[in-house]
């Protein structure tokens, strides 16, 4: 199996791996490790190619001002991806300004250009200008031919930038010397945290072993960052020297001094002869190891100055700076996270600046900002960017805008502050389509007797129609008129109660005495009758009171006098039967039962009260 | 005549059949768990049968399945205010209302006190009044005319004080203009708009009471939580 299969993966391998490498696209960039040099220094040009695969090259574009003497090639492959080095080593011709063009490249039925990049080059003394070859720390062919190139003048031309000057005139006081290091900066008085160039150059004239370690420079109160290494050569009184610099991006960390001390070199020289590569490789010499240090350089950091600085100011320092702010979505559901970026790009040193910021943000839940900072080089120079990363939670629907977002930075040029900001941003929040509260079906409960309640659902459908749903006492509901009848028929019997209040009174009275004198056998008891009915129907007791008052009492309340006459007559009848017992074979129980009845009758027919 | 009759019973007869296939294929599709279909073949049913409980319990069971607890609870509601001794409705309706946070018994209210409170419908409560006044009104009348049965009477007129501030109580209740929230959340706003600040994000299935209304925007209370405020009124679903 093994053996059948094997071919193939080794053909289609390749073709696998080609079409993987080609997945990704193409870039191609191009750079330099200085733009701005002498006659007699060496410019590196670096042709990066990523993400092509296979042979090719680029086709760099017409360099009149240029000598290319020498070129390298590097191909790295991780993980499927092709990155190809194109490394050129010139030599400028003349001085002013001198272009590099767009440098092309056909791959893949495409064709791909880098953009122009600027070169200006500065008059290097006598120095010939047609310089075939550069000096090689190990070549004693370039020292030798070094050595046919006139004296350079003592001091730098006046157009030179303040670094290369310094470095020149610094060096040209080392003419009676083949080894020597020299050290300057672009600007001895800067502002806390604007960047300066320090550059440390090692000279030699004669040539030295491979492996010369390089200590970097100690710094007080200053960071350093190194930002690029090159070659070049420089004439000092009729001598040639070739020279390694080392240039640094450094900024001072606090106002007051900061020193740049010295840094060394570690050489072995070889003498006049040059080394076999066996030598070389042996260290088969009989020289001992010396030691050269370059100067220390001092700056005076100032501190930037406090009227005027803005509130979103956090110690950058520099000009030319850019801010964006983005946001990973634009619309989202509340209570979903949203990344917030701001990025910060310019020339100085970010590293070392304070945190964003944020205003306050109605609407949102805001998280910490965490930052991050670095640095590239970019042409002979040092380019910083600081991102800062926050999460915010939008806790309601709606359509919010991120205030424009306010950074500051001093400009050293302008001597001002200057505030940059990023584009308002908006974003459409929708209300949230999860729900809170989950439903939990698994809330087991022990129900003793051998029941366990696994969970809980709702009940199942109903197969049917409700029924009529007209109970009886919802079909009563409706019979409003009934109900008013009923209340009508309680007003009426209201007012009839109210209109013969007292001949219904009368009416109960009579009926009450006449139930009394049915069962009366006793001049008492038809006493008690005749008394009930007159409580009753005029509302006057006989109990303990003369006749005389019952008789007025009764005139009081209306009752006709002849009746009350007739009262008089029968009630000293009955109390001559009660009191007068001797009198009582006159007196007819019955007879005077009859009486007391026909008189309430009459009273009950005509009496008013 | 009878030939009217005869007619009229065999349309009635074929409506019903009609109307109970439909319900049996939407039993069928609830059993097979395509919820949304069921919920459609309810829905139109409901057309002809306007305020049948079972038709609405079922349109909550659908809905519950299919995660609306909010709607849910808004058909529960309105099957229980027409059936409220149904067993299966107060069930559900509990057990819906407790999944969105909410009571249908409020705290420390006895439930057999809640069954009692509910167990007649406002129209069959009313009725029970119009029955206990009519009783009342010949008792208070005989007694005015005959001054006859005056105890009973005022028995009578107690027990129509008692039914009619039961009635009373029932009818505040249901005048109340109760809504659920149907959205799965709905937030609580200061004002009526999207510009005002929200106070509070509220769960689908809370019941909530409207007071006011501008525009399409609700001014409701939470009586659960004790908050007031504004709901875009496409989060509700009126009872």
């Amino acid at each position: 199996m093994f053996k059948r299969f094997f071919p193939l993966f080794c053909l289609f391998f390749p073709l696998a791996a080609h079409a993987a490498l080609d997945l990704n696209g193409v870039t191609m960039t191009a750079s330099v490790n200085k733009t701005s040099l002498t006659t007699e220094d060496e410019l590196t040009l670096t042709v990066t190619v990523d993400g092509a695969a296979g042979n090719f090259t680029p086709q760099l574009p017409s360099l009149p001002a240029f000598n290319v003497y020498a070129r390298s090639t590097a191909k790295q492959i991780n993980n499927f991806h092709a990155v190809s080095t194109f490394e050129y080593i010139m030599l400028p011709r003349f001085p002013g300004k001198a272009v590099i063009g767009p440098i092309t490249l056909e791959y893949g039925n495409k064709t791909y250009k880098t953009d122009p990049i600027t070169i200006t080059v500065y008059r290097a003394g006598a120095a010939p200008k047609n310089a075939s070859s550069t000096p090689k720390p190990n070549g004693s062919s370039s020292a030798s031919s070094a050595a046919t190139r006139k004296a350079a003048p003592a001091q730098a031309p006046a157009d030179m930038p303040p670094l290369e000057r310094d470095l020149y005139n610094l060096a040209a006081r080392n003419g009676d010397k083949d080894y020597f290091m020299v050290a300057a900066v672009s600007q001895k008085n800067p502002y806390v945290n604007q960047t300066v160039t320090l550059g440390v150059r090692f000279y030699y004239s004669r040539p030295f072993m491979d492996n010369a370690p390089y200590t970097d420079p100690n710094i007080s109160n200053l960071f350093m960052e190194s930002v690029s290494s090159s070659e070049g050569r420089q004439t000092i009184d009729g001598k040639t020297y070739g020279y390694i610099e080392r240039r640094y991006a450094v900024s001072g960390v606090t106002a007051g001094q900061a020193q740049a001390g010295a840094a060394s070199v570690k050489y072995v020289p070889t003498g006049s002869v040059r080394l076999s590569v066996f030598d070389r490789m042996f260290a088969a010499v009989s020289q001992e190891a010396q030691t050269v240090k370059s100067n220390t350089v001092k700056l005076n950091v100032r501190s930037t100055p406090a009227n005027g600085k803005p509130k979103s100011f956090y110690g950058a320092v520099g000009s030319g700076y850019s801010i964006s702010a983005s946001l990973d979505r634009n619309e989202v559901e509340a209570g979903e996270a949203v990344n917030l970026t701001v990025n910060v790009n310019g020339p100085g040193n970010l590293k070392p600046t304070s945190d964003l910021k944020l205003p306050a943000l109605p609407g949102f839940k805001v998280y910490d900002v965490a930052s991050s900072a670095g640095t590239v080089p970019n042409n002979g120079g040092l380019k910083s960017y600081k991102i800062f990363k926050t999460v915010i939670v939008p806790v309601s629907s709606g359509t919010y805008t991120i205030p424009a977002l306010d950074w500051s930075y001093f400009d050293p040029a302008a001597k001002g502050y200057r505030t940059i900001r990023t584009k308002p941003l908006e974003i459409k929040v929708i209300p949230s389509s999860k729900t809170d509260t989950g439903f939990d079906f698994g809330a087991r409960m022990d129900l003793g007797n051998g029941f366990r309640q696994l969970g809980q659902d709702i009940r199942y459908l109903k197969s049917d129609l409700a029924q009529d749903d007209a109970t009886f006492l919802a079909k009563l509901a409706a019979l409003n008129i009934v109900s008013y009848l009923f209340m009508a028929l309680l007003l009426f019997a209201g007012i009839f109660a109210l209109l013969d209040k007292q001949s219904l009174a009368g009416k109960r009275a009579l009926a009450r005495a006449k139930a009394q004198l049915k069962k009366a056998w006793t001049e008492e008891a038809v006493s008690d009758a005749l008394d009930t009915y007159l409580y009753v129907r005029y509302g006057v007791h006989t109990a303990s009171l003369p006749l005389r008052d019952i008789s007025a009492a009764l005139k009081r309340r209306g009752c006709p006098a002849d009746l009350v006459q007739r009262f008089e007559n029968l009630w000293q009848r009955l109390d001559a039967a009660r009191f007068a017992p001797a009198e009582l074979q006159n007196q007819n129980t019955a007879e005077l039962a009859q009486l007391a009845a026909e008189l309430m009758k009459e009273m009950d027919k005509g009496g008013r009260s | 005549m009878k030939k009217l009759f005869v007619t009229l019973g065999l349309i009635l007869g074929t409506a019903l059949w009609i109307f109970s296939a439909d319900m049996q294929t939407a039993g069928n599709l609830y059993r097979e768990g395509k919820f949304a279909a069921a919920l459609g073949e309810y829905e139109q049913l409901l057309s002809s049968y306007p305020n049948n409980p079972h038709l609405y319990y079922n349109i909550g069971n659908c809905y519950f399945k299919m995660g609306s607890t909010g709607l849910a609870v808004a058909n529960y509601y309105r099957a229980f205010r027409l059936a409220p001794r149904d067993g299966d409705i107060r069930h559900n309706l509990t057990l819906a209302l407790q999944n969105a946070g909410e009571r249908l018994v409020p705290a420390g209210m006895p439930e057999v006190l809640h069954k009692f409170f509910f167990g007649l419908r406002t129209d069959e409560l009313k009725g029970l009044l119009f029955l206990a006044l009519w009783v009342f009104c010949s008792l208070a009348s005989l007694w005015l005319i005959k001054h006859r049965l005056g105890r009973t009477a005022i028995s009578a007129l107690a027990i129509v004080v008692l039914l009619a501030a039961w009635y009373g109580w029932r009818s505040k209740i249901e005048k109340v203009q109760l809504a659920v929230v149907a959205a799965p959340v709905a937030e609580l706003r200061s004002g009526p708009g999207s510009n005002f600040p929200a106070s509070a994000s509220i769960a689908q299935g809370h019941l909530l009471t409207i007071q006011d209304s501008k525009d399409d925007w609700y001014d409701v209370v939470v009586k659960s939580e004790g908050l007031q405020g504004w709901i875009q009124a496409q989060s509700l679903e009126k009872i």
